[in-house]
């Protein structure tokens, strides 16, 4: 813990408590700008204190806290002027910056406690997020935002104390298969595992993730999709690092690695499956976020796999994870200028919009690139580590894994077909003439947008300077040594270029047949989500609990029943053998007293004969 | 420590209660300082008596060994006599302009003496004693409204508790025939030079018949949902922290200074236990889903969570002990909190129901975000002190070699964020079909609304630092293990 770490946890929560007092929508805006200003600076500061005092400091953390903090901070500038259009704009910046504070809290956390308390501050903050509006949809969206949240949370507590259940530390960074092997620890990864995957979207855990970003303001949703979504990325790498990486082929890493890279393939295909079928923006954006997530947990999955031989995939999955906020966040805040402006989220009603948006038709193209993973742009350079590392992993293990990697390079087909949809729609396409188009770009809103285009870019051409400047240095921490292979990576490979042009065009043209035979409008029936089984799962929990309380009371009202039935015969039957004339207990009201206790008493009495016997 | 001292708390309740009956003529603000000043020094008594106990060294004498604070006792006791000064204050409040406050305030602090006299129970006949006499003093306060209603509850709770009282009267006969008269708690327990008999097994249902009455234990749990009549402080403070602590103390006296846990997991009644108390877990939160009144959803919850401490309690490891008093402490911060804003809210709306405080967020902020951060201390989030009981009863069960309890505490810990949360949001959304002013407070409002918050920060304060609580913890686990 430095100085600067801790500040960059505490400065956003003491930016919040002061926005409170601010006297206009400027100072707000003023005040939320300069908190994350500082926030960032300081966040480079400990990056470049981080880089200097390696090896013995964290560069993982360092790493995750730099972008999330740089995030922030474009943010920021396109804030204020979208806010404008919202209602309540002061509470949204007092929970923005709050989240900020709670997630730097995550990444810079060197204890599981202290991480899982921070994880729980942003489940919260952020889910003030989600129901900014207020409406029943946003309303729907946060409970399931928030129960899946606390699930996580929960869920990462049972590992927690698992852990702690077997003796072992937890402080982050401990290889904990090096010190016990009891398969208590293998369900005390499940446990984190579950927990960091639900915050990932992982596939069956995603349901919460499409129905909050659509929800959400769209700063709000950039930044889910770039940032928050990552925390649980970030836990599902801190978790691998706790298995024994530098172990290789052991079988419980094996198995491990083995079920991630298929959870992580199925999240892959389940995300981008669904994506294509979105007409809603801001939905399909959603979708990708999962998909993208499923891209990162295959690279934490070969690495779990492959021991210390994982590079490829563990530094495909750390790259991935930033260049997916970068060009994530980008696109969901094209999608808000345009939302803005013409109060349209529906593709099927945009169109021809490059005319009046031309500039941010030109940085949602570079986006598009980046995700698409064109050659030149950032997606390129993880999605092709990644790729190596599957091949790796495949050529390793056999089995599945081929088909695994081929399944990979469908899914980059998906991708581009969704997104050639989406940007035909929206920007090509002969503009629907009912499209009202108040208002115009505004330079505010389109300079985070620029810059992220330009990082973009610049990670696109040269991909070899955050590699090795960074992400390689993470590596040996977290477990994988064997990192030259790494350092001599050439990302500009015939065959892998080719490969990517073929996975484009192939994309293209699938797009084209999807819109030739109208298949983007399939619906899938109700009965067939997740979230319609869960409701109805709540529902009927709560409908047992009544009926279980209806049954309670009714027999309780039976016994008093019986018991005064039964006190009145036995009182009728010893006022007959009474002869004297003293029993006049028959004078004694006892109806106002519920009897409903006698059968217990009777039951007493036949319990101690029984035990005098 | 003297003997006076460890009666002194108990006396000073109990006399100032005495004293405030008697007192026809007296002004309402001269009657106020009275109770105050009466609760505070019982507080400030029970307090002076923690250093003592720490370092148990020192010989405990009492009244014929009839008072012995020991560190199990010293939890409950800190626990209520602390709560009871909040609940005071409360009660000022929420009784401004309400009658039959003479009688109100007297059993309100004869019952805080009642209960110290539990919790410093020396014996299992004084404990005994105290139990019963605390149903009696707290009826009056239980039927505080004298309507149909609750005279109805009123019945209910004497019935049950009396007839719970008798089986325990049952179990103390025959540990006092045992034991040959000794009925004194210490170090070791009672019937550890015994050797384990299948009597002893049923002897320990009948324990766990007669506490389980006032720990709301399904199914003896009947009472409880019904005494929410009560007015809110009293609900908040009999019926979630002092009366049903008091069962939940009992047992844990019986389990511990009884029977000891090596007797216990010989005569193996812990997983049969522990499948009654996890019914009552998942069973208590389904029922309260669909409760629609605030108070009784609160009252299904709690009888939801004193099973949590007897979960951690019959696991019989330390860890697990170590869960139960956290839960014990923790558990009583945070219902009598969520009474406390649940008070605030039907004395200033009017609303009693769910359904009914949609929107009213905006119009008592500060009362639904304390229920709000409470809630989610509920739930077992961090930084909020209920996380620390969720953690240690988990840690304990794995331990102990229960791990589905862990399941148990899981589904609980969803269940509880599935009805408690939806207030909040609810209270936060648009209402469209009535537009609130911010409600002012006042005085009264004021005096309800600076206990709340204060407890809201020993929550969380609680949460950040569970340390806090580690001493006198750590000194009950080392006085059983």
């Amino acid at each position: 813990m430095t100085f600067s770490s801790i500040a960059c946890v505490g400065i956003p929560f003491i930016g919040a408590g002061l926005l409170r007092r601010t006297k206009s929508r400027n100072a707000t805006a003023l005040l939320t700008w300069l908190t994350t200003t500082i926030v960032f600076g300081l966040s480079v500061y400990f990056f470049v204190q981080t880089r200097a005092s390696y090896p013995l400091s964290d560069m993982t953390a360092a790493i995750f806290s730099l972008i999330s903090a740089f995030t922030w901070w474009l943010v920021s500038f396109y804030l204020p002027e979208y806010m404008k259009a919202e209602e309540r704009s002061r509470s949204f910046f007092i929970f923005f910056l709050l989240t900020l504070g709670a997630v730097q809290g995550i990444f810079l956390a060197n204890n599981w406690i202290v991480l899982l308390a921070f994880f729980e501050i942003m489940t919260v903050t952020s889910f003030f997020w989600v129901i900014h509006n207020q409406n029943q949809e946003a309303i729907t969206a946060g409970y399931f935002y928030l129960f899946l949240g606390i699930a996580a949370g929960l869920f990462i507590a049972i590992g927690l104390v698992f852990i702690n259940s077997l003796g072992l530390p937890l402080e982050i960074g401990v290889n904990l298969v090096s010190l016990s092997n009891s398969t208590l620890l293998s369900w005390a990864i499940a446990c984190l595992l579950i927990g960091f995957g639900i915050k990932a979207g992982m596939v069956p855990l995603h349901i919460w993730l499409p129905k909050a970003h659509t929800v959400a303001p769209t700063p709000g949703s950039a930044l889910l999709s770039g940032i928050i979504i990552k925390c649980g990325v970030y836990g599902m790498i801190r978790t691998a690092q706790t298995i024994n990486l530098t172990n290789p082929m052991a079988s419980f890493p094996t198995n491990t690695g083995l079920i991630v890279i298929i959870l992580g393939i199925l999240t892959m295909l389940l995300g981008v499956s669904l994506a294509l079928l979105q007409s809603n923006a801001k939905r399909l954006l959603a979708y990708h976020s999962v998909s993208q997530v499923g891209y990162i947990i295959i690279g934490i999955g070969t690495a779990i796999y492959l021991g210390n031989e994982g590079s490829y995939g563990l530094a495909g999955a750390i790259y991935h994870t930033i260049n997916h906020a970068f060009f994530k966040a980008a696109l969901f805040l094209g999608t808000g200028i345009i939302y803005l402006r013409t109060g349209q989220q529906n593709l099927y009603k945009m169109g021809g919009l490059w005319r009046k948006f031309p500039i941010t038709a030109l940085l949602m193209l570079i986006a598009v690139f980046g995700i698409t993973g064109t050659p030149g742009f950032n997606g390129y350079v993880s999605k092709s580590l990644l790729h190596h590392g599957i091949i790796e992993a495949a050529a390793v293990g056999g089995g599945l894994l081929p088909w695994i990697e081929r399944l990979f390079n469908l899914v980059g087909v998906g991708t581009t077909a969704s997104f050639a949809k989406l940007y035909y729609l929206a920007f090509l396409r002969k503009a629907d003439p009912e499209l009202e188009i108040n208002g115009k770009e505004n330079g505010l809103l389109i300079f985070p947008l620029l810059i992220f285009a330009l990082v973009i870019t610049f990670i696109g051409i040269k991909p070899e300077l955050f590699l090795n400047k960074a992400i390689i240095l993470a590596l040996p921490e977290l477990g994988v040594s064997s990192i030259n292979n790494l350092l001599a990576t050439n990302f500009w490979v015939g065959r892998e270029i080719f490969n990517m042009i073929i996975t484009l065009l192939a994309g293209i043209s699938f797009c084209a047949i999807g819109f030739r035979f109208h298949l983007f409008h399939y619906q899938s029936p109700a009965w067939l989500s997740i979230e319609y089984l869960g409701r109805n799962f709540i529902k009927g929990l709560s409908y047992l609990g009544s009926l279980i309380e209806r049954k309670y009371e009714q027999a309780m009202a039976n016994l008093s029943a019986q018991a005064k039935t039964c006190y009145t015969w036995i009182l009728n039957f010893s006022s007959r053998l009474d002869t004297s004339g003293w029993g006049t207990s028959g004078q004694i009201s006892f109806s106002n007293i519920n009897f409903d206790v006698y059968l217990i008493l009777i039951a007493f009495a036949i319990l101690l004969i029984y035990i005098l016997l | 420590m003297s003997t006076f001292n460890v009666l002194l708390p108990i006396l000073t309740g109990t006399i100032g209660g005495t004293l405030i009956a008697n007192l026809r003529k007296i002004s309402k603000n001269r009657r106020n300082t009275l109770v105050l000043v009466t609760s505070v020094l019982t507080a400030l008594f029970t307090w002076r008596l923690l250093p003592n106990v720490l370092g148990y060294k020192s010989v405990l004498v009492g009244i014929d060994e009839g008072l012995r604070p020991d560190p199990l006792g010293m939890v409950f006791a800190l626990l209520s006599s602390t709560l009871w000064v909040f609940a005071t204050i409360y009660s000022f409040g929420y009784m401004a302009d309400k009658p039959r406050q003479r009688s109100y305030f007297a059993y309100f602090l004869i019952s805080a003496g009642v209960t110290l006299g539990i919790a410093l129970a020396g014996n299992l006949l004084v404990l005994y004693i105290c139990y019963e006499l605390l149903t009696f003093t707290t009826y009056p306060l239980v039927i505080y409204n004298r309507d149909q209603e609750a005279i109805k509850a009123g019945n209910r709770y004497i019935i049950y508790s009396l007839i719970g009282a008798a089986f325990i009267l049952a179990g103390l006969v025959a540990v006092w025939i045992w034991t040959e008269g000794n009925l004194t708690f210490g170090n070791a327990p009672l019937l550890a030079n015994l050797e384990a008999k299948p009597g002893m097994g049923w002897i320990f249902l009948l324990f766990l018949i007669g506490f389980g009455v006032k720990a709301a234990v399904m199914p003896l749990h009947g009472w409880l949902p019904q005494a929410m009549v009560a007015p809110t402080p009293i609900s908040a403070l009999l019926h979630a922290v002092a009366v049903v602590n008091a069962g939940v103390f009992g047992l844990l006296r019986v389990i511990y200074s009884v029977y000891g846990h090596s007797l216990l997991s010989e005569l193996k009644v812990g997983p049969i236990a522990l499948v009654i108390v996890s019914i009552t877990i998942i069973v208590g939160s389904l029922i309260a889903m669909k409760q629609d009144v605030l108070k009784k959803r609160l009252a299904y919850s709690t009888i939801s969570q004193l099973s949590y401490i007897l979960l951690g309690a019959f696991t019989l490891h330390p860890i697990g002990l170590i869960g139960a008093l956290f839960q014990m402490i923790n558990h009583g911060i945070l219902k009598i909190t969520l009474f406390f804003s649940v008070g605030l809210i039907t004395e200033k709306t009017g609303k009693v129901k769910v359904s009914d405080v949609k929107g009213l967020g905006p119009s008592l902020p500060l009362v639904f975000i304390a229920f709000g951060i409470v809630s989610l201390g509920m739930v077992g989030m961090l930084p909020l002190n209920g996380f620390w009981s969720k953690y240690y009863l988990m840690q304990g069960s794995t331990v102990s070699g229960y791990w589905p309890l862990v399941i148990v505490l899981l589904i609980s810990g969803l269940l509880n964020a599935f009805y408690y949360l939806p207030i909040v949001v609810s209270a936060f959304t648009k209402n469209t079909t009535n537009h609130l002013q911010p409600i002012k407070l006042g005085t009264n409002g004021f005096l309800m609304l600076v206990p709340t918050i204060l407890l809201v920060m020993t929550a969380l304060a609680l949460g950040i630092w569970p340390q806090l609580c580690m001493p006198l913890v750590n000194s009950v686990i080392d006085y059983f293990f």
